[in-house]
């Protein structure tokens, strides 16, 4: 060899590093560039007997810095930073929407039922009335509006979707190209590494990585698979499985991300196993957020406008006709979507509950048949299974559930409740008169009653049941006290005939009557002696005492006796020894007397009163025949007549358990009106028809009222609050969102700077470098210049 | 550590991009002057802005329907208070009424101002507020309440009221429904006449003197009591006639009555010669009732005594309340008298009159007044708990004294017992005559119309030329005065609540007010930006942005290729 080779290999090995640097240099702000340096050593050293000769140096190679696990922790901060501020740009969108002082529902709704207490504070006034329309109309237009948005949002999102699908599969098809590559790079260099081939594949699962988290495996030939999600592979060495975005089986609205394998099937990927970057941002936020919160939306929607339907229902407007529907549900009840891949003709309908619509949730809900006529109904949010193998129709969460036609097994169906209340509400009625702001019931008290009760309003739970056909609305409650005062009192009865004080009366032989004290089963008959004749009134009296106690056995005061007088007419009386309601005395004639009939003529019984006697009870009484609606019979007051129901003072009596003539089947009127006091025996007071009441306004009221009821959520929150809870989810989110996309991105920065400081070009490093290449190879040509002067001397030498 | 040159640049940018987003985000708090921008800002806050602003909106509400409410009540006192004014004038002209030396013509007079004051009356019941809506009548407010001239109320109806009975409420406060209308019922219509409890009157067929009160009730818990009808009356019967009669109930309505063929009786009528009665004996059939053989005596008594009543030395035959023959001279005073005896021999007739009784008539100022107070519902007398009888032996058992109160109490032990007294009285004066009556009767609603129309027809139909027609005209006048004191009262009770609800409207006006301020502070405590703190930042951010792009710019520029020639 010798010197000139030496110095030759010392020009390459410089050439070289001045080259790398050179290629440092250039790419100092390629993304993803890794600094590359020579690895420079000895040639094999000759032996010599002086030993071993150095015979220059030269490139073994050259290398990329690099740290596999660096560049693994950049990967991993970076999606989730990408995620964070995917989800973030989405969320400030309906973020800003919701708390929004002059956009927001807040003020919407707040003018609303300001309006409608101003129409209750003036029903009769048309344009007050028309003020509350118009307000009504503005809430509706905001709930469809803030809905639109949030479609929008939607929208956007499913467009979004549909976008991060290409640039994935864009990526995918690159690096499995690159994959290819590197095979051939490397088949034509076993030992050297296609550096910048390599960056570049880094670089664009990098890129990748920003839109979904992946992992990577190097295998063995050097190139890389691609995983997303739990190992759903999405290139594997030249092989790329495409993605594509479609439509949700079981909602068209919905962009769902599917893959397909190169062999052609299509899975549904599950939202769980889209996680990291833009399209896991997009799709956190997508089921976290938007759903959450346009349900919500929607609920309020559909709650208001169904307590506020109801209530209107139990009004009666300005033309005295009963109150209709204010707001059209028609179009915002639940839906139902079919999943496309249903087989059996089954139809599913869905339909809210006005009674329990407190109980609404911001759920969709799965139903799912099992065959043999049962069905599994689950809640999404939490996958309750609230139908559990059982047959439909049933009722849940304030709606029920049925189904027409024939499911085949494994058939399922997704229920959205409340999602498109918001955008499909709207006005039932335009007419500023069809405002129910009065009660269609209203109650009266005659200027005859003597006691002191009063009657309240009275209110109409049931319109339909008071404007029965068979409801005359012109009906009474009336009050009977079975005794005023509470006067114990013994049963008796006294004979019609006066019994001539100064004449005299004679008994026959054998004389009698039949006598039951105290409701004795049978009569015990009374034989009178007509030892006395003839008979004195007073002088009877005794005689017939002395039989009484003969022929009952017992003498006044002993039960069961009975104690005969006159009393102030010079009639006969017999009475009981004992008081009390069972206390009574019935008399009857026996045939055959001879002197002994008349004496009693007809005689009035009369029952004892028991010391808790001076009950007051009530009978409903349709003033229009005279009937009572108890019994349907003329009202009779008597203990035995129509009026047996107590009287409580403040309890209501409601308009029901009727007899069966009035409203069949429910046997209800749907009213009910409470009297307070105390009512004379024979006061009455009147419930009926509100004809010409315009200036009522009790429904108005309790219209308004419902502002601030607890009708939401089980009973748990007012409108307002369910509206204020949306507004603090979203922004909890939003800033829960944010503060993790900031720890991210620190995260981050912190990765990409410890990459960097291993991987990254130091200009002022390269121009050392380069300093120091431009001085080995200016030794280097120094070095064949010496060598040729060397041979220079030797050449002389022959001269 | 090495450096990437890189990372002086993407460090660089970062940090400049961070303190450029704080700094916007102060700029928008200081511009908009709102603490929180987003509700990410604050989220608790946010959500309890929203509903500390429902809260201030629905606290406003009130506030409007306070005003509403103040401003309805403040219409209906007016025309209240108008009433009371009117009140005084009826009053006025009542009292001049009453005055006994007035001329049929200026009763007239009086009678032509209370129409015109009618009138006035009922345009007041039918005022309307600014919206056409009338105040008094119930929920009906586009309906005319009250109608009915004089002349109408006259033949004996009421005040025709087409409104209702519904109170109109406006929500003032979370938890208060104030009643801002009075139904006319209450107002104008449901007024107790009389006393309150009761109402007197007199006899149409009066033909003495006597002058009732309005009465009163000294106990409203007995006057109430069970055994108590409350359809009582005052009766008065007085000795000036002599009468005879028998001591035997004749039996009714079942066993009859029969006279032999020739049964007699003697009877001497004031003082004069016994003279014998026959009663003929019908014909062989029983008298069906003792009223129709008292109608036989007296056609057997006037054929025996040549004389018919009212003819001096007739008598009349008559049953009393308890059955006993009652025969009567025609005249009174102190020779008035009867005498009867039993003629021997009688075959059925013995046993009508058993023992008599007597009483002579009194003359002058020996004829004493009795009077008997008599349950109407069962014809007893309240004194013995039988029916009513009057002459000697009879129920009129106390003497009446003019002025001074006759007392619903002594009574039988019928009437509510224990004490057996029903907690009332009231107040005759001048003289009754016998037969005489005065009802005491419950009281009923009577409308303020009504009242007033009754006195309108007292005065134009009154005529005091007779004692006895004067004591009528004097007792309306009473009554009219009484009624209009109720309906007086009725008024003051409604000008009293709708006082005490325009009192609380104020009270709830000034909690109103403090509540609007706590909301108002909480809301600038949630919402608001603190202005100092914000602007300081602000500063602060500005500093922190110009020394990071300073030394950007200066770390930047430093390079070795500089030294590199």
């Amino acid at each position: 060899m010798g010197i000139f080779n030496v110095g030759v290999s010392g020009l390459g090995a410089a050439q070289a590093g001045i080259l790398t640097t050179s290629h440092n240099i250039a790419n100092a702000s390629t993304p993803g560039y890794s600094r590359q340096l020579i690895q420079q050593t000895t040639n094999t050293p000759m032996f010599s007997g002086s030993g071993y000769l150095g015979q220059g140096t030269n490139v073994e190679t050259i290398r990329r810095v690099y740290s596999q696990q660096l560049t693994e922790q950049v990967l991993s901060a970076q999606t989730g930073a990408a995620e964070m501020d995917s989800y973030l740009s989405q969320i400030s969108q309906i973020s800003n929407l919701l708390a929004d002082p002059d956009a927001g529902l807040s003020p919407a709704m707040t003018d609303f039922f300001s309006a409608v207490q101003e129409m209750a504070a003036n029903p009769a006034s048309i344009p007050a009335r028309q003020a509350m329309l118009s307000a009504s109309q503005a809430l509706v237009a905001r709930f469809e509006a803030i809905d639109q948005r949030m479609t929008e949002v939607r929208t956007g999102v499913n467009a979004q979707i549909s976008s991060n699908v290409s640039a994935i599969n864009s990526y995918a098809q690159q690096i499995a190209n690159i994959n290819q590559r590197i095979i051939s790079a490397q088949a034509a260099g076993p030992n050297q590494a296609p550096n910048d081939l390599l960056d570049q594949r880094d670089q664009l699962v990098a890129d990748l990585n920003q839109l979904i988290r992946v992992t990577t495996i190097e295998q063995n030939d050097g190139t890389y698979s691609v995983f997303i999600g739990n190992g759903q592979p999405l290139v594997v060495g030249t092989l790329d499985y495409s993605m594509q975005a479609v439509a949700a089986p079981d909602d068209p609205e919905r962009i769902i991300v599917a893959i397909r394998s190169p062999m052609g099937t299509t899975v549904n990927m599950p939202e769980s196993m889209l996680s990291g970057g833009e399209l896991g941002g997009l799709i956190a936020f997508r089921s976290e957020s938007l759903d959450g919160a346009q349900n919500a939306l929607g609920r309020i929607a559909l709650t208001l406008a169904t307590n506020f339907n109801t209530q209107h229902r139990l009004g009666q407007d300005l033309t005295g006709a009963l109150g209709g529907d204010y707001f059209d549900l028609s179009l915002a009840g639940p839906t139902v979507r079919e999943n496309a891949t249903n087989t059996g003709s089954a139809t599913v309908t869905a339909s809210i509950d006005a009674a329990t619509v407190d109980e609404l949730t911001t759920s969709d809900y799965r139903l799912i048949y099992n065959g043999s006529g049962n069905y599994t109904v689950t809640r999404l949010s939490d996958n309750a299974v609230l139908v559990s193998g059982a047959p439909l129709p049933a009722s849940i969460d304030g709606f029920s559930i049925s189904v027409g036609g024939t499911p085949n097994v494994g058939d399922s169906f997704l229920i959205q409740p409340v999602r498109g209340a918001a955008t499909n509400l709207s006005m039932a009625i335009s007419d500023p008169r069809s405002i129910a702001a009065a009660s269609p019931v209203r109650t009266g008290t005659p200027l005859t009653n003597t006691g002191s009760a009063a009657i309240d309003a009275g209110r109409v739970t049931d319109a339909a049941a008071w404007n029965a056909a068979t409801n005359s609305k012109n009906l009474e409650v009336r009050f009977w006290t079975d005794t005023a005062g509470t006067v114990t009192t013994a049963g008796r009865a006294n004979g019609s005939v006066v019994l001539p004080a100064s004449t005299t009366i004679n008994v026959g032989a054998n004389d009698q009557f039949a006598i039951q004290v105290d409701g004795a089963a049978s009569p015990t008959t009374i034989t009178i002696s007509n030892a006395g004749n003839p008979y004195a009134p007073a002088n009877l009296v005794t005689a017939i005492q002395t039989a009484l106690n003969t022929d009952l056995g017992v003498s006044p005061p002993a039960a069961g006796s009975a104690t005969a007088s006159l009393d102030a007419a010079g009639r006969l009386v017999i009475t009981s020894s004992t008081t009390g309601a069972s206390s009574s005395i019935v008399l009857s004639a026996v045939t055959g007397n001879t002197g002994f009939a008349d004496l009693f003529g007809t005689p009035v019984s009369t029952g004892g009163i028991a010391a808790s006697a001076g009950t007051t009870y009530y009978d409903l009484v349709d003033a229009a025949t005279g009937n009572s609606l108890f019994t349907g019979a003329p009202s009779a007051t008597s203990a035995g007549g129509s009026y047996t129901h107590a009287y409580t003072s403040g309890q209501p009596i409601t308009l029901s358990g009727l007899a069966a003539a009035y409203n069949p089947l429910a046997n209800d009127f749907g009213a009910t009106f409470t009297v307070t006091g105390t009512p004379a025996s024979g006061d009455k007071f009147t419930i009926e028809r509100n004809a010409n009441g315009v200036s009522d306004n009790r429904n108005g009221v309790l219209l308004a009222a419902l502002q601030t009821q607890n009708t939401m959520s089980g009973g748990t929150a007012t409108y307002q609050s369910a509206y204020s809870q949306i507004v603090a989810d979203v922004g909890n989110k939003s800033r829960q969102v944010e503060i993790t996309g900031q720890a991210q991105q620190s995260l981050y920065e912190r990765a990409q700077t410890t990459r960097d400081q291993l991987s990254g070009v130091n200009l002022d490093e390269e121009a050392a470098n380069l300093l120091r290449y431009q001085q080995a190879y200016q030794a280097a040509a120094r070095m064949l210049d010496i060598a040729s002067g060397l041979f220079d001397e030797i050449l002389a030498l022959g001269r | 550590m090495r450096v990437a040159t890189s990372m002086i640049f993407d460090a660089g940018v970062s940090t400049m991009n961070k303190q450029m987003a704080s700094l916007l985000h102060l700029q928008q708090q200081v511009s908009t002057g709102r603490r929180i921008l987003t509700p990410a800002d604050d989220p608790v806050g946010a959500a309890r802005a929203l509903e500390v602003t429902q809260s201030k909106n629905i606290l406003e509400q009130y506030a409007t329907n306070q005003q509403n409410a103040t401003s309805a009540l403040g219409l209906a006192e007016v025309q209240l208070n108008s009433i009371n004014d009117l009140f005084g004038r009826i009053k006025e002209l009542t009292v001049q009424a009453g005055n006994a030396a007035l001329a049929a013509s200026d009763r007239r007079s009086i009678a032509f101002e209370l129409r015109a004051r009618y009138d006035e009356l009922m345009g007041i019941a039918n005022s309307a507020d600014g919206q056409g809506q009338y105040l008094f009548s119930g929920y009906m407010g586009s309906t005319k309440p009250f109608g009915g001239t004089i002349d109408f109320l006259n033949a004996g109806n009421e005040v025709i009221y087409d409104g209702d009975d519904g109170q109109r409420t406006l929500q003032v406060s979370a938890t208060r429904m104030l009643e801002v209308s009075d139904s006319g019922n209450d107002v104008f219509r449901r007024i107790k006449n009389g006393n309150g409890y009761f109402t007197t009157n007199y006899a149409n067929a009066n033909t003495g003197t006597g002058i009732i009160d309005g009465g009163s009730v000294t106990d409203p818990a007995k006057w109430n009591a069970a055994t108590n009808s409350q359809n009582l009356e005052v009766r008065f019967w007085n000795d000036a006639v002599g009468q005879a009669n028998g001591s035997v109930a004749l039996t009714t309505p079942s066993l009859t009555i029969t006279t032999g063929s020739n049964d007699e009786f003697t009877l001497s009528v004031d003082g004069g010669a016994a003279v014998t009665v026959t009663v003929g004996n019908n014909g062989g059939v029983a008298y069906a009732t003792p009223q129709a053989l008292a109608a036989a005596v007296q056609t057997a008594v006037d054929a025996a005594l040549g004389a018919t009543p009212p003819a001096a030395g007739s008598a009349t035959v008559s049953v009393n309340a308890a059955n006993q023959l009652v025969v009567t001279s025609s005249t009174s005073g102190s020779t008035s008298g009867v005498t009867l005896a039993a003629v021997t021999g009688n075959t059925g007739y013995a046993d009508m009159f058993g023992t008599p009784t007597y009483v002579s008539g009194h003359a002058g100022n020996d004829v004493t007044t009795y009077y008997d107070l008599v349950d109407v519902t069962t014809g007893f007398s309240l004194f013995t708990g039988a029916p009513s009888t009057n002459g000697n032996g009879g129920s009129y058992t106390h003497v009446f004294e003019s002025g001074q109160p006759i007392e619903f109490s002594g009574l039988n032990a019928a009437y509510n017992p224990p004490s057996n007294d029903l907690g009332a009285s009231v107040t005759i004066s001048g003289e009754p005559a016998s037969g005489d009556a005065f009802a005491v009767q419950a009281s009923t609603s009577q409308s303020i119309f009504k009242t007033l129309a009754n006195l309108i027809d007292a005065l134009e139909t009154g005529n005091t030329g007779q004692p006895a027609d004067a004591a009528k005209y004097s007792n309306e006048i009473g009554f009219a005065l009484t009624n209009f004191n109720q309906a007086n009262d009725n008024i003051l009770r409604v000008r009293a609540m709708i006082g005490s609800r325009m009192a609380e409207l104020e009270s709830l006006g000034s909690v109103n007010e403090d509540l609007n301020l706590q909301y108002q502070q909480t809301l600038s405590n949630l919402q608001d930006l603190d202005y100092a703190k914000a602007i300081s930042d602000l500063t602060r951010k500005q500093t922190d942005l110009q020394a990071a792009q300073q030394s950007f710019s200066r770390i930047s520029q430093l390079t070795l290729f500089d030294y590199i020639r």
